[in-house]
């Protein structure tokens, strides 16, 4: 009769919708991410570093949560979740440095052990529908299979597609303190305006 | 016999604050033990990732879970899970000094006259236990006058069927200033012959004493405000009562145990501070005000001599007739492109508050009798941006990724404002709702967690879908697109009362109509589980009011200092 978690592979969202809510507030969506941070975040207004202005260098992320493969997954599964098209202005996981990201949270200890789960269990899953067609990982397909795989692993599981898009939206319009959205690029897309304490 | 304190307060929030206030005030010495951190106007920022989405302002759901029980989806039983597995049923909300009153909207409405006796005026309800209340609404008028001063409620009061009696001609703060749209929903709702009015909110429209008014950031629920313009327990009295010099207050106090001795008295509060040690305070009397769920977790937990099933537990009943609002929700967009002309202008306003609220429905009629209603609000959908830009994720048709999500982001960010409401229905409740003490889960102390069994009442539900069908067709008469809503969101986790129910019979409730413990007469519960009932909207007003007016009744008790 009791249950852990819900079964993997169901969305929890979708599981456990109509049971409770945070009201007086516009329903404060479900918080999925609550572990201790070792340190608080540093405060106030961190939005235009000047390194992270457009063009300028930067090295390349080394992962410190994840391995090299499963990041390299996980930065073209989100790619393909929210491509980014910069010719037009919009910036997608790639601009908003959502791997990078998700990595930090995961090396700072701040997503839920059963998230984590979730997440690292659907990044193996894209992996391994890649080499069925014959590529060495999901990051070696081109963009049209990447969709056809991420579709399927979304199909079959939902939590996985749960917790990445927590992650995800973190970074796309989350404190850039934090390490995503750097300069603040997700909020100007959609003209959000921070305030003293962003947003 | 010497003691620590003359009165120990266990919890700060709005039952705590109150009566460490006014006890200060009269001159007696005062200690409130708070679980959670001392976190001041400077300490909050409008950072959603931090704010709202970790462990600064409750604790990790890991280390300190609820078990949640509710109906199996086929069958007769219940089915539980703890609430890590599923965070939208976290039950914390606003660990810190000051408790919730921090992170609430301070949507402010006083209880009618009806809600004090709902059992004389509407009768039994099968499966649910609806009781009247011990006192009247004329006991408690007073007290929610004082509040509207001593908190800070700002407001303007005009006609509607279910406006308050009130002693004062209106709210000693004007309203908060208003985005335009909240005339609209005046005009949409008197096409439809429904009376929408100014919600009062505890938020300051102008300075007052040591706080400042309100900045219109528009990131109130959920969020610590940094001017001290929310009448928090902390920023409106909790200052206040340590600026008497005889109130000590202690944050990062777990209290897991009341002591009681061979009389039965409450004799000392022990609690394990940050160092992680066991420390313990004596005082003359002990006030629980821990929040609904935890008071009772800990009066059941507080076993003695005297008291076998827990303190002040001799009807058995601590935990019992647990209560939440039964929400009810709903949405329609306003883009831009589809208003033009002053209408155009006006919804581009970027002033934060519609508040508005709706209370024709307070109390429904259904096959020819009364059933109790509740209050719909009218706002903006809540600005927190990685909630919206998270919940554009899931479409009508499942999960939404790709250009097709970068697209909704667009529209939904840039295209116009969401106009919500929410509505708040009585709860009803009965046996199928409590609190109990986990027998097998332990939470970072060591200690049994809360085991919370939930079962809405079918007719609190249907009242709740009865608001929600009222409240739609407002959003599409001004001019909402796409307005839809949902009446079967559920319970109202950071509104929970009951579990101590108050009045006259020591077999039928837990607490005197003083709010004093029938069998423990040095022992005091001041959050909302004295609460019978929910009273169909959020109920932290009446939690203020009742404070303070038990508050008066702890000072007599205490007498004069050293007398």
């Amino acid at each position: 009769m009791s249950r852990r978690s819900p079964p993997p592979g169901r969305s929890r969202r979708a599981l456990l919708a109509g049971g409770a809510a945070a009201v007086a507030s516009a329903l404060l969506a479900a918080r999925v991410l609550r572990r201790e941070a070792p340190s608080p975040p540093p405060r106030g207004r961190a939005t235009t570093e000047p390194s992270s202005s457009p063009g300028a260098k930067r090295e390349p992320y080394r992962p410190r949560a994840l391995a090299d493969g499963p990041f390299r997954t996980l930065e073209s599964a989100l790619a393909r979740i929210l491509p980014g098209s910069p010719v037009a202005g919009v910036p997608g996981a790639s601009e908003v440095l959502a791997a990078a990201y998700v990595d930090g949270v995961l090396a700072r200890g701040e997503l839920d052990p059963d998230a984590r789960v979730d997440l690292e269990r659907g990044l193996a899953r894209l992996d391994e529908l890649a080499r069925a067609r014959g590529a060495a990982s999901f990051a070696a397909l081109d963009e049209p299979a990447q969709d056809a795989v991420v579709s399927a692993v979304v199909a079959q599981d939902g939590a996985w597609f749960d917790a990445v898009i927590d992650v995800l939206m973190e970074a796309l319009v989350g404190d850039p303190s934090h390490g995503g959205n750097p300069g603040g690029i997700g909020w100007a897309w959609l003209g959000i305006e921070p305030g003293v304490g962003a947003p | 016999m010497s003691f620590d304190a003359d009165a120990c307060v266990i919890g700060s929030g709005a039952g705590g604050g109150p009566v460490a206030l006014r006890l200060a005030e009269a001159g007696l010495s005062v200690v409130v033990l708070e679980k959670g951190p001392h976190l001041v106007e400077r300490d909050f920022t409008k950072d959603e990732i931090a704010e709202c989405r970790r462990t600064k302002l409750t604790p990790s759901l890991r280390d300190e879970p609820h078990v949640i029980e509710v109906p199996e989806e086929d069958g007769p039983g219940f089915t539980s899970f703890p609430s890590h597995a599923s965070p939208s049923w976290n039950l914390w909300h606003g660990c810190l000094v000051g408790g919730a009153t921090n992170v609430m909207s301070g949507f402010f409405h006083r209880m009618k006259p009806i809600d004090f006796r709902l059992r004389s005026e509407l009768g039994p309800v099968a499966g649910a236990d609806v009781a009247d209340w011990p006192i009247t609404y004329e006991d408690l008028e007073p007290w929610y006058a004082l509040v509207e001063r001593e908190v800070g409620v700002s407001g303007r009061v005009t006609p509607h069927p279910f406006a308050d009696r009130r002693s004062t001609l209106d709210f000693p703060f004007a309203p908060l200033a208003e985005h335009p749209v909240a005339g609209w929903v005046d005009r949409a709702a008197e096409r439809l012959g429904q009376h929408a009015f100014p919600l009062p909110r505890a938020i300051l429209s102008e300075p007052s004493g040591a706080r400042a008014g309100c900045r219109y950031a528009g990131f109130c629920g959920g969020y610590g405000c940094d001017t001290g313009a929310k009448g928090s327990s902390r920023a409106a009295l909790l200052v206040r009562a340590v600026a008497t010099g005889r109130c000590d207050v202690r944050p990062r106090a777990m209290v897991v145990r009341v002591e009681s001795d061979a009389r039965g008295r409450a004799v000392a509060a022990e609690y394990v501070d940050e160092h992680g040690e066991l420390r313990r305070v004596t005082a003359r009397v002990f006030v629980i005000a821990c929040g609904a769920i935890e008071s009772a977790r800990l009066l059941l937990a507080s076993t003695g001599p005297k008291h076998p099933r827990g303190l002040a537990n001799g009807s058995g009943l601590v935990g019992k007739n647990l209560l939440f609002s039964v929400a009810g929700a709903g949405h329609g967009e306003l883009p831009f492109d589809a208003f033009h002309g002053e209408r155009a202008r006006e919804l581009r306003s970027r002033a934060p508050f519609v508040n508005r609220a709706v209370q024709d429905g307070y109390v429904l009629s259904r096959n020819g009798r009364r059933v109790k209603g509740g209050t719909t609000h009218y706002l903006f959908a809540h600005p927190n941006p990685i909630d919206r830009a998270v919940s554009l994720a899931y479409g009508p048709g499942g999960p939404v990724w790709g250009k097709a999500l970068s697209e909704r982001l667009v529209r939904h960010f840039r295209g116009g404002r969401r106009l919500a409401f929410e509505v708040f229905a009585e709860w009803l409740p009965g046996p199928d709702t409590r609190v109990t003490l986990d027998p097998s889960v332990r939470d970072r102390f060591g200690r049994p967690v809360a085991r919370v069994r939930v079962r809405r009442h079918p007719e609190a539900d249907a009242a709740c879908r009865e608001l929600v069908e009222r409240a739609v067709p407002v959003l599409r008469e001004l001019g909402a697109r796409d307005a839809r809503g949902d009446g079967d969101v559920g319970a109202s986790t950071n509104l929970a009362g009951g579990t101590c129910r108050f009045g006259r019979d020591p077999a039928r409730s837990v607490l005197d109509p003083s709010c004093r413990a029938h069998d423990v007469e040095n022992l005091f519960v001041t959050d909302g589980s004295f609460l019978p009932s929910g009273g169909g909207a959020p109920f932290t007003w009446t939690i203020y009011a009742n404070a303070f007016r038990v508050a008066d009744v702890i000072a007599r008790q205490l007498g004069t200092p050293g007398g």
